[in-house]
């Protein structure tokens, strides 16, 4: 394949007077496990959103399948997220209000597929990760590493070509983190979906193909030796 | 480049879709979800039982008008002859017991086919009575043993509902030996008269048109501020909706569904308790209510009722679309809280600056006459006021926390927390300053209307007292009652009897007083007890007995005719007459100690030496043992009765407006302090103290409340100032009142605060640190 999935060039963004990226860029093939590592600050996250489409880089280009993510109303870009992103965030991503089994209909109902098919449709991802005993629950009523296995399984039930994930594991102790790492990164190869993992452990790291280093706003290639 | 194709969404189920979802998130989320919808649905209730209460306050009166017409005695004359309708003579009484008012009629029946009043199945003869059941209730009960002497009576019945004004009112029928021609009665052939609309002037109509804005606006504030609760965990739950895919458009549908929702159970809470209070109210008897309100007068007007079935779930919605236009929800509200834009002054001034205008224009439009086409702009110009009130507060209470800082923990945790979200804070506080606006705008304007209805200046009106058709002696005995009555400062007492010429027809009338009471009347210089006067400027035709004459005592009643003759003494002294030039004669009563027949009429005017509303009572009671032929009456006219009545509904609205606006306080604390339970118990695991906690807590509410407070007194004595002017009344202010205000919702505010202690000692403690 010729054409990367995902391409951002030269980002610059600032919050304030804060410079999060100065020229970082990253380019994405479908597939791949990207882990994007840097220290605290360094802008790694800020990066994950701007190829996210979900803040606008101050300047630079990002491409989704060839088309600039600044080009797209409000309304593609919900779009794109629904249908071609899945994410996983440390926290807070999950509705409180609904159960896991809707938490992960949701972007199926939203996408206007009804109720029984949209819940039968989670109900596997769920069975898939594990979790389809905590369908019935409400988050708050999860554990941690449940919780994020259903956030899992929201992020992969529209097929998307792409997972972005942030600090997965972060919230998780080593065992949890390891089987949520484990099922995702699984279930991310057996729909070819490409995952961006943006993480400062070492041994999240170690489940990507390659490695992409952000300090002060800047991203560095790495060479991956496995 | 390529061009981008998206799977496209199946568009036909997904406003259905959107909006379900939204009513999913309104009734999920387990306890705290309940919890929240709760909260909102008893704002929102208790809005719209109050909104519901104000339409049936119009029914209510004219309910309550109408019992009271239905049963009324005609006025002046007599009703119209009914064919095979034996008349009854009847008159209204009324007096007072122990702070409640005690109405009833004497009635004198002519025959066995009386008329019926409505409630009653047959009219009392003499010697008896027939008793509402409150005051036979009364009667029966220890606390009616002073009122038992003034009833001996014997009960026959009790009057229905059909024929009282209240549940708990004291009312009576009683039959008496002679009705015809005492004070006020009337021949009747049919109870009842045609209901008379209430008479408005210009003031008045602005008097309940500021009534109504003033205490209905805060209820609209409440209900708007009810449906936005907990808004940081809707924009929340929004956020995460943005984040897997929901478009600004999808947002706006699920948050009008989950509004929807809460105002749904709000308007079903609503009604539930305005049945509940209409069950209720009946039970009441507060004497404020005046005999009470039965359930079934309690109506509202559909129309409007309707309008608030629409208008409430519709105003919902659009404050939930409305408020996120400022929060446009974005996908990293998840995980970072956008910076807040400022607040823009320039909108949030137009409301005021047209009201000012409007009220502006219809300078003096609305003094004695009641201008129609100023009522429109009058009204909207008074309800934009009030509406600048939660349109300026956040802007002011946004610049002002901006610029504080420093100071104790308390203070420094209150204040970083004012600035990160001062919208809330000032919402909360918004309805109280509302309150305070209407408040101290109507006070104004009532003070101003009070003087003009019960001048101040000018002394207070006279009570009459009449008993007509009774023997010399009781007369004399009234006499020597009024002189005792408290808060007196004079009696200008009058006994005359009629007399005519023995088998003549030429009528004189007879004043009797003592030596005192004549020099008031006449040119008397000498004069004893025994002596009597002959006025010595008749005019001309009048019939003036000569001494030794012998002439007619006769009482005026055609049909129970009393006649009593009597020899002018040997000796009559002339005098002349100051207070009328008819030929009258003057007697002491030692000159008539053999006349014992009732033919005197006794007549006093009592000057009050101050403005008492309880004077007239004060008579009344020192007419006790007179029985039911003596009458004390307080003149009053239409406009001012109205205006009493405007007054009380007025008075019975603030304090139901001020415990709502309390209500208000309080809902919205406690969900601020569930919102923040996690923050709180954070703190509290750091080893910051409760007592820290709750002053931050006071912090938060007293710094809003200082500006709401300032903002209040603005804008209400600018709207209290412009009421006066298109009233044409001098701009004067009552700042006494206005600081009692004040004082009075600072109060109601910190008592609020001080409420939601336990809850917040609840929130911070280690359970609060587990979330999601």
């Amino acid at each position: 394949m010729t054409e990367p999935l995902l391409a951002a060039v030269d980002l610059h963004k600032t919050f304030g007077p804060t410079p999060a990226l100065d020229g970082a860029g990253l380019r994405i093939w479908p597939g791949e496990v990207v882990a994007v590592m840097g220290p605290s600050g360094s802008g790694k996250s800020t990066l994950l959103h701007c190829l996210a489409g979900i803040i606008r880089p101050d300047s630079g280009t990002v491409s989704y399948q060839g088309t600039p993510l600044s080009t797209l109303s409000d309304v593609d870009r919900s779009e794109l997220r629904r249908t071609e992103f899945g994410f996983v965030f440390q926290f807070g991503q999950l509705v409180p209000e609904l159960t896991a089994l809707e938490n992960v209909a949701l972007p199926l109902r939203l996408g206007g597929v009804r109720r029984r098919e949209a819940e039968s449709r989670a109900m596997e991802w769920l069975a898939r990760l594990e979790v389809a005993d905590v369908a019935d629950k409400r988050p708050g009523e999860t554990s941690g590493g449940q919780g994020q296995r259903v956030a899992v399984a929201r992020a992969l039930v529209t097929s998307p070509k792409v997972v972005f994930a942030d600090e997965p594991t972060g919230a998780l102790d080593s065992l949890n983190g390891e089987r949520v790492m484990r099922l995702l990164v699984a279930a991310a190869k057996d729909t070819n979906a490409a995952v961006v993992l943006v993480t400062h452990e070492v041994r999240v790291a170690a489940y990507s193909d390659r490695e992409v280093v952000v300090r002060d706003g800047k991203s560095t290639q790495v060479e991956l030796v496995r | 480049m390529t061009v981008l194709r998206l799977r496209p969404r199946r568009r036909t189920w997904q406003w259905w879709i959107d909006l379900t979802l939204g009513v999913r998130l309104a009734v999920g989320g387990g306890r705290a979800g309940w919890g929240r919808l709760a909260l909102t649905a008893i704002g929102v209730g208790l809005g719209v039982a109050v909104l519901l209460t104000a339409t049936s306050v119009s029914h209510m009166l004219q309910a309550r008008d109408d019992h009271g017409y239905g049963r009324a005695v005609p006025v002046s004359g007599n009703s119209a002859k009914v064919a095979g309708v034996d008349p009854v003579y009847a008159a209204m009484r009324s007096s007072e017991f122990d702070g409640s008012e005690l109405d009833g009629v004497i009635v004198q029946k002519t025959g066995p086919k009386a008329p019926l009043p409505p409630g009653v199945d047959r009219l009392p003869n003499v010697g008896e009575i027939l008793l509402s059941p409150a005051l036979r209730q009364l009667l029966n009960s220890p606390a009616g043993e002073l009122l038992r002497p003034r009833f001996p009576e014997r009960v026959i019945g009790t009057v229905s509902e059909a024929g009282l004004t209240g549940p708990h009112e004291l009312f009576f029928y009683v039959g008496v030996a002679k009705v015809a021609g005492q004070s006020g009665a009337a021949e009747v052939y049919e109870f009842g008269r045609p209901s008379e609309p209430r008479t408005l002037d210009g003031l008045l109509w602005l008097l309940i048109a500021l009534g109504s804005a003033a205490l209905l606006m805060p209820v609209v504030v409440f209900v708007a501020t009810s449906t936005r609760l907990a808004a940081a965990a809707r924009d929340r739950r929004l956020a995460a909706l943005r984040l897997v895919g929901a478009d600004g458009k999808q947002v706006r549908r699920i948050a009008a569904g989950e509004a929807f929702v809460g105002a749904l159970v709000g308007l079903a809470v609503g009604v539930a308790l305005f049945a509940l209070g209409r069950a209720i109210v009946p039970l009441i008897d507060a004497k404020a209510l005046r005999g009470g309100i039965f359930a079934t007068d309690i109506r509202p007007e559909w129309t409007l009722a309707a309008l608030i079935v629409v208008v409430v779930p519709v105003l919902a919605v659009v404050i939930a679309v409305f408020s996120l236009r400022r929060v446009m929800i974005e996908p990293l509200g998840v995980v970072r809280r956008a910076r807040n834009q400022r607040r823009r002054l320039w909108w949030r001034l137009v409301p005021p600056v047209a009201g000012i205008a409007l009220l502006a224009s219809q300078r003096g439009r609305l003094g004695d006459a009641l201008n129609q086409s100023s009522q429109l702009p009058v009204l909207a110009g008074i309800v934009l006021v009030l509406c600048s009130v939660p349109l300026v507060l956040p802007w002011l209470v946004e610049r002002v926390v901006a610029t504080l800082g420093g100071g104790s923990p308390a203070w420094q945790l209150a204040i970083r927390r004012l600035q990160l979200d001062s919208g809330t804070p000032a919402r909360v506080v918004g309805g109280v300053a509302v309150v305070l606006v209407g408040g101290i705008a109507l006070q104004t304007l009532l003070v101003q209307a009070s003087t003009r209805y019960e001048p101040p200046g000018e002394k207070p009106p006279p009570v009459s007292v009449s008993m007509p058709a009774v023997a010399l002696s009781q007369a004399l005995a009234l006499d020597g009652a009024l002189r005792n009555v408290p808060a007196t400062e004079s009696v200008t007492p009058s006994i005359t009897m009629l007399m005519k010429k023995v088998g003549g027809s030429e009528v004189t009338a007879l004043h009797v007083g003592t030596c005192a009471d004549l020099r008031q009347l006449t040119t008397i210089d000498q004069c004893h007890d025994g002596d009597v006067f002959v006025s010595a400027k008749p005019y001309s035709g009048a019939f003036i007995p000569a001494a030794g004459e012998r002439v007619s005592f006769f009482a005026n009643d055609p049909r129970q005719p009393v006649s009593v003759d009597w020899t002018m003494p040997a000796e009559v002294k002339a005098t002349t007459a100051l207070t009328t030039d008819m030929g009258l004669v003057y007697a002491t009563p030692g000159a008539l100690a053999g006349v014992t027949a009732a033919v005197a009429d006794a007549n006093a005017y009592l000057q009050p030496k101050a403005n008492d509303a309880n004077y007239v009572e004060y008579v009344r009671n020192a007419l006790e043992p007179f029985g039911w032929s003596a009458n004390a009456f307080s003149p009053t006219n239409a406009i001012s009765s109205t205006f009493e009545l405007i007054a009380r509904v007025l008075l019975i609205g603030s304090v139901i407006t001020l415990l709502l606006a309390a209500a208000s306080l309080l809902v919205v604390a406690l969900e601020q302090i569930r919102e923040r339970r996690r923050a709180l118990a954070v703190l509290a695991a750091n080893g910051v103290r409760r007592s820290v906690l709750a002053r931050s807590l006071l912090w938060q509410t007293a710094v809003p409340i200082a500006m709401a407070v300032i903002v209040a007194l603005v804008v209400g004595v600018a709207l209290g100032g412009m009421v006066l002017t298109v009233s044409n009344q001098p701009i004067v202010f009552d700042w006494a009142t206005i600081a009692l205000f004040v004082a009075t919702a600072v109060i109601a505010v910190l008592a609020s605060t001080a409420c939601t202690l336990p809850a917040l000692w609840r929130a911070a403690n280690a359970e609060g640190l587990r979330d999601e």
